[in-house]
């Protein structure tokens, strides 16, 4: 009863904020802008650009509101204005490449570590990526976007995404074996 | 190839993840999105603006585009050809003098009348119109004459009047006695036919009187010039003749 209640309550909000309503559209700002900025810093190293693409993100949310329809969830609708905007950043700022490789399946299994590791220490690992495996790594581990839709939302080949990931998989790997061999005994595994 | 399971606590810990934006973000987000509603409403002034002004324009235009009453129009004429207008002012010169044709031809019938009277019977229906007749071509006549002062009085003076004034005595007699309704048919026929006489005579005295026209004395005045230089011709040959003779006579008798 409790979730159809706020459901219809974010509902209203939204058709308020879609009458340019600023309360509304304060109040679903408050809502989601800690959500989104984290968003917006998983693809973006900088928290001052991550917050400026933030704030272009629901300018954009709140100019085409309207055409929201209230079929999916507002939070992935809006998570989804966000992660284009941060791409488009990127893209600006030509930090992302995509290198065109052939994607060989190799037998390579990775380590199911289990880490527990806190969530700094997650982004600091995924930082120290270059942009290119980063995104798609983000996308496809962290947002759970397919490699079809990966490809082209960065109109790339699906074959570079899948080994943009493979070559993300195996970085994040090392670091996180090294990281367990260097703190050993201090990590939590 | 699935989510690892370092992937999927990773996933975990993102998505709870919630950064704090700077104070003050929503203002800023607040501003451009105020700004961008002024931006966007000056679009519609700038549309109602412009279509203010045209529709002004419109209607100015077609205020000023109004014939004016008090302007002639401007028409294009056809270029007549000269005999055209010679015609139509012919036209034009018997349309002006028809009135007075009309009453000539009026009076001519309340004239003639007596002559064709012997044919037609004699009523009263038909003398009440003969005095409505009467009556209006006097009524017409002087109506030319107050009417169109512009005309020539010759044309005018044409014979009705005369006719008029040589039977008015006759006609108010005849008036008279219609009004008392002693009038007999005998007497009208009698007076009718003395005017009519009357009318013939002095139809006869103009033709026989002399009309002299500027023409008439234009082409006398050219005949006796061009005698006149005939004669000069002559004379001047006849010196000339005269002196040659003379001049011979001399050197002959000189010799």
């Amino acid at each position: 009863m409790k979730v159809i209640q706020l459901f219809k309550n974010e509902t209203k909000l939204i058709t308020r904020a879609a009458n340019n309503n600023r309360a509304a559209q304060e109040e679903l700002y408050r809502k989601y802008s800690g959500k989104m900025l984290s968003v917006c810093r998983m693809y973006i190293k900088d928290l001052h650009h991550a917050e400026e693409v933030m704030l272009k993100g629901f300018f954009k949310v709140f100019k085409h509101i309207s055409s929201f329809k209230n079929e999916g969830s507002f939070e992935g609708w809006v998570r989804k204005i966000m992660i284009r905007e941060a791409i488009s950043f990127l893209r600006s700022k030509k930090d992302i490449e995509f290198a065109e490789e052939v994607f060989e399946d190799s037998n390579q299994s990775f380590n199911n570590i289990n880490s527990g590791i806190e969530v700094e220490h997650i982004q600091k690992l995924i930082d120290s990526l270059p942009e290119g495996y980063k995104v798609v790594f983000v996308m496809y581990a962290i947002e759970g976007y397919k490699h079809q839709e990966i490809s082209k939302m960065l109109n790339i080949t699906e074959g570079t995404s899948k080994s943009q990931l493979f070559k993300a998989r195996k970085m994040l790997q090392e670091k996180l074996n090294t990281q367990s061999i260097s703190d050993y005994g201090t990590v939590k595994i | 190839m699935g989510q690892l399971k370092f992937e999927r606590k990773f996933s975990e810990k993102l998505k709870e993840r919630v950064i704090a934006p700077k104070p003050g973000s929503w203002e800023e987000l607040s501003a451009r999105l105020d700004s961008e509603e002024k931006r966007k409403n000056p679009i519609f002034w700038w549309i109602g603006i412009a279509a203010t002004i045209i529709g002004g324009i419109l209607i100015f235009g077609s205020f000023f585009n109004e014939p004016v009453p008090n302007n002639p129009e401007v028409v294009n004429v056809p270029v007549e050809i000269p005999e055209q207008k010679e015609n139509r002012i012919q036209k034009n010169a018997s349309e002006k003098a028809k009135p007075h044709e009309i009453a000539f031809e009026e009076n001519k019938e309340i004239i003639e009348t007596p002559a064709s009277k012997k044919t037609l019977k004699a009523s009263e229906e038909q003398k009440a119109s003969q005095r409505e007749n009467k009556s209006a071509v006097v009524s017409v006549n002087k109506n030319i004459r107050v009417q169109d002062p512009i005309l020539e009085p010759e044309i005018i003076v044409a014979g009705v009047p005369e006719i008029l004034q040589t039977n008015q005595d006759a006609i108010e007699e005849v008036l008279l006695r219609e009004h008392s309704g002693n009038v007999k048919d005998a007497e009208v026929d009698a007076l009718l036919a003395e005017a009519g006489s009357q009318l013939n005579k002095n139809r006869e005295q103009k033709a026989f009187s002399v009309k002299i026209t500027a023409n008439d004395l234009l082409w006398d005045l050219e005949m006796e010039m061009e005698a006149s230089f005939r004669e000069k011709v002559f004379e001047v040959v006849k010196d000339g003749y005269l002196k040659a003779r003379t001049a011979v006579v001399n050197r002959n008798n000189s010799f």
